[in-house]
């Protein structure tokens, strides 16, 4: 009882948040980018809390507690770097365009409105996707939680998201997700901090795990070797963390649920900040989600699904106020990401593609107001509500297989584009357009066949779509000469803005590096502590 | 284990040295504009 009020508390809570800075908002770059003038706790706060979902807290949780916590960390590893990449060679270049999305963009370094129609379409379905993996493990949760239905756990978490996202836009979600950034890093780090003391505290802990006859080599760097070993042999399982860790690099470089937060911070040096900031809190996070959620089997070794192990761990281990902000803070990750997704579809909606199709109509451009991009919203808000009810729950496979979408398709581009005069509207079109489709066709034939079609360890979709992307990037380039508009805008994005170079601003920056590495130095001496010392005892 | 050891370094060393190349990158960059005639023009 106490743990479905404190559900329905927070759920109030957000709303009330997403009341009160509606108010605030005026116009469409209050809306869309929060008025371009957000601090680096705020962008790092939303870059965090829209990356980490029940994705994380769920599924990628629930794998670590089937047996494969080392092979999560072997793949966060390489994720993590994508944030100190993606905003030196993307992200900063983004936030001098001073685009309302990222598709507009991509729309202006090409001077094609017809590219931008296209990343507004990739944003929309892959994005969807995302957004159904998403409510799919709210409703989870709160079901688990409350004992409601299925369609009622539904239309709750639907209605808190979608309200608070049509309320507020950007900004509310901005200071929302920080808000629940901090809920779910004390939920991390105190409910699995808690598990482990429970279990003997951390060398005990470690123990125990080493000597599970449940999880048999489950702390070892290619998981369980016995029972449901559903990820396959050593070498699979190295595949899998290096292809997926790359897959996670490329999202949280480019993907718009990361990349358009930087549209949103004050300056060139918030921006970079804020990537320190999510990468060294993600890095951080992830040591308890990994070996935290392993241990919670040394309670219990048959949750099931493994997906709930950490509401299970909330309800049964943890003390009562910790277990609240715990499940309190899984919510929190799913609704800041859903919030995040509707805000960016709705945008990319009324933005991108609906000028495209009024050009194309003949019909007079319309000046965008609050109004429209809210009704979009709606819309779209409410197909996901209806693909949603009809999909079977896969939280951790829509999730992944949204993320292989935008790293084949959007990757190559985005880097790409910002280095290369040579590259023409046509060829990005081909390279965005082919690599979706690659890894569309490829990984869903393999998702979502149960089994039946199982592709070889070399014909991996997301390295097929990768080079697909590029080749058919450099076949649609061939023979086209680039648009001098476009060349201009992209000479101009190399411009390094004078008001960045102030001395105090880099000694601020710098101070945030030296903070960075040490929080690495952190993770890394904690494990070599209460991972690895033992095995030589 | 060694394997422990490699686990527990590759966790945090790619991000490390991500971090610190990109210092140089930012430092380049960002370097405040120096006065024209460089330093102690104005004696």
């Amino acid at each position: 009882m106490i743990f479905a009020l404190a559900i329905l508390g927070s759920f109030v809570l957000y709303l009330a948040i997403g009341a009160i800075v509606s108010r605030t908002v005026k116009s469409k770059a209050d809306y869309f980018v929060s008025g371009r003038n957000a601090p680096t706790i705020l962008v790092g706060g939303t870059l965090v809390a829209s990356f980490m979902s029940t994705v994380a807290f769920m599924g990628e949780l629930g794998m670590a507690y089937d047996g494969y916590p080392a092979a999560l960390a072997m793949m966060v590893a390489l994720n993590v770097c994508g944030y100190v990449g993606g905003v030196l060679f993307f992200g900063r270049y983004l936030r001098r365009s001073r685009a309302l999305t990222v598709p507009e963009f991509f729309g202006k370094r090409f001077n094609s409105q017809t590219l931008q129609m296209i990343m507004g379409i990739t944003v929309i379905v892959g994005i969807g996707f995302y957004l159904i993996a998403v409510t799919q493990g709210m409703m989870l949760v709160v079901q688990q939680l409350t004992g409601l239905s299925m369609g009622v756990s539904l239309l709750a978490v639907w209605l808190g998201y979608t309200v608070f996202t049509l309320l507020s836009g950007a900004r509310g979600v901005l200071i929302n997700d920080t808000i629940m950034f901090f809920i779910f890093a004390i939920a991390a780090v105190g409910g699995l901090g808690w598990v482990i003391m429970r279990a003997g505290g951390p060398a005990a802990a470690f123990d125990k795990m080493w000597v599970s006859t449940d999880r048999p080599d489950g702390l070892m760097w290619h998981g369980i070797t016995s029972g449901d070993t559903y990820m396959g042999g050593p070498g699979d399982v190295l595949m899998w963390a290096i292809t997926l860790g790359i897959v996670w690099m490329i999202v949280v470089a480019v993907s718009p649920w990361q990349s358009s937060r930087y549209l949103m911070a004050k300056n060139e040096h918030v921006s970079i900040r804020s990537a320190l900031m999510a990468c060294s809190s993600v890095l951080f996070l992830y040591v308890f989600l990994t070996f935290g959620g392993s241990a919670i089997a040394l309670f219990n070794p048959d949750i099931d699904p493994s997906e709930v192990a950490f509401i299970w761990a909330a309800q049964n281990i943890m003390p009562t106020i910790l277990g609240v902000v715990s499940v309190t803070g899984i919510v929190a990750a799913g609704l800041s990401s859903a919030a995040s997704f509707l805000s960016i579809i709705g945008f990319s909606v009324d933005h991108d593609v609906m000028p495209w199709l009024r050009h194309k109509a003949g019909l007079r451009e319309k000046e965008g107001s609050i109004n429209l991009t809210r009704w979009a919203m709606v819309g779209v808000a409410l197909v996901a509500l209806v693909f949603t009810y009809f999909s079977p729950p896969a939280v951790l496979t829509i999730g992944y297989f949204a993320a292989t979408l935008f790293a084949a398709s959007w990757g190559p581009l985005a880097f790409w584009c910002i280095r290369s005069e040579k590259l023409t509207a046509r060829g990005a079109i081909s390279g965005v357009v082919t690599g979706f489709l690659v890894v569309g066709i490829l990984e869903g034939l393999q998702a979502f066949s149960d089994g039946a079609i199982e592709l070889p360890l070399w014909a991996n979709p997301v390295l097929i779509g990768l080079a697909a992307s590029i080749v058919a990037t450099l076949l649609g380039n061939m023979g086209q000469t680039p648009d001098p508009r476009g060349t201009e805008f992209l000479r101009g994005l190399h411009h390094v803005p004078d008001e960045d170079r102030k001395p105090r601003d880099l000694r601020i920056t710098r101070n945030a590096v030296i903070a960075a590495c040490s929080v690495m130095l952190l993770c890394g001496a904690l494990l070599l502590t209460f991972y690895a010392a033992p095995t030589f005892a | 284990m060694i394997s422990t050891v490699l686990v527990s370094v590759y966790y945090f060393l790619p991000a490390f040295i991500g971090i610190v190349a990109s210092w140089l990158v930012i430092r380049r960059d960002y370097r405040p504009e120096e006065r024209i005639g460089g330093k102690g023009a104005d004696r």
